[in-house]
């Protein structure tokens, strides 16, 4: 089983919690590398659906995800999303890296949202536009750029 | 006059709206994941005494085969299982609850299979559920008791 993904008490209440924590679990089942990439995660990430008005937080640290109900803690990241765009975050463009950026060993395994991909431009809009907010965007990329590898149904290009 | 939901004859109107859907051929291309079952939670007071379930072969965006279960039957080998209650699934059909939304709301539950791959499949899935929207349906009422 894949122990690495636990809903806190109280979180079994909340069927998006539950949600998330299958997605990281089924995603982490198929892909060892992000099984890996989660053993390499800290920080607390919400994410609020503001059309269903649930929220979770999302608790890496460094060996596990916990998916809390509602607020936990001081978050490093907040996202507030429509279900619509909460659903197209694991629908971004993943590529790595290419180029001269292949000569570095550390970089040669990771991932990144592709900023020319269509989805990553419609949430980027969707950003602008004010429908997602992100706080904590600029501060904690590293922490978003990840969580996005890990909850991807996508292979990355 | 409609098929009542959910029923034999339901289900193979389903099929061939589903195989009617060009969207749904563009949409469901890739998916060669395997079949998929819709069940119905039973409501004993709309003559649902057992879940009943439709299992959908769909396969490259068609839908290959349908079949209806009446009564529960054994669902473990089927890849992909969607549950919910008789309501839910009557607001999927007649358009007011997306799916994917409903399992965030935890209207609709996953009970087996992959939720990337279905995630993946986002389009594909709201096709379906149009292509259900073009069947004339007949929902069940409740029964009462004098």
């Amino acid at each position: 089983m894949n122990e690495c993904v636990r809903l806190a008490p109280g979180a079994d209440e909340n069927a998006f919690a539950q949600l998330m924590a299958q997605l990281v679990r089924d995603s982490v089942k198929e892909h060892a590398d992000r099984r890996a990439l989660l053993e390499r995660m800290f920080g607390r990430v919400a994410l609020t659906v503001s059309d269903l008005n649930v929220r979770v937080t999302l608790v890496f640290d460094g060996s596990t995800l916990t998916v809390h109900d509602d607020l936990a803690g001081i978050p490093d990241v907040s996202i507030i999303a429509p279900s619509e765009y909460i659903t197209k975050m694991s629908l971004v463009e993943l590529r790595r890296p290419k180029g001269t950026l292949q000569r570095f060993p550390l970089l040669r395994r990771a991932v990144f949202p592709d900023h020319r991909g269509t989805i990553v431009q419609e949430i980027w809009q969707a950003t602008r536009r004010g429908d997602v907010e992100v706080v904590g965007l600029w501060t904690n990329l590293p922490l978003l750029g990840r969580l996005v590898w890990l909850i991807s149904a996508l292979e990355p290009a | 006059m409609g098929h009542t939901f959910p029923s034999a004859e339901w289900t193979t109107a389903f099929q061939d709206a589903i195989n009617a859907n060009d969207a749904y051929r563009t949409a469901g291309a890739g998916w060669t994941q395997g079949a998929v079952a819709l069940a119905v939670h039973p409501e004993p007071e709309l003559g649902l005494s057992s879940q009943a379930c439709m299992i959908l072969d769909v396969h490259s965006g068609t839908c290959r085969n349908a079949t209806f279960h009446a009564s529960g039957t054994d669902l473990s080998d089927v890849p992909f299982v969607i549950v919910a209650s008789y309501q839910r699934w009557k607001e999927v059909i007649d358009g007011s609850l997306d799916p994917i939304k409903g399992m965030m709301e935890g209207k609709l539950k996953l009970t087996q299979g992959n939720l990337p791959a279905i995630i993946r499949f986002v389009e594909a899935s709201r096709e379906l559920v149009r292509s259900a929207a073009n069947v004339p349906t007949d929902f069940l009422e409740p029964r009462f008791q004098s």
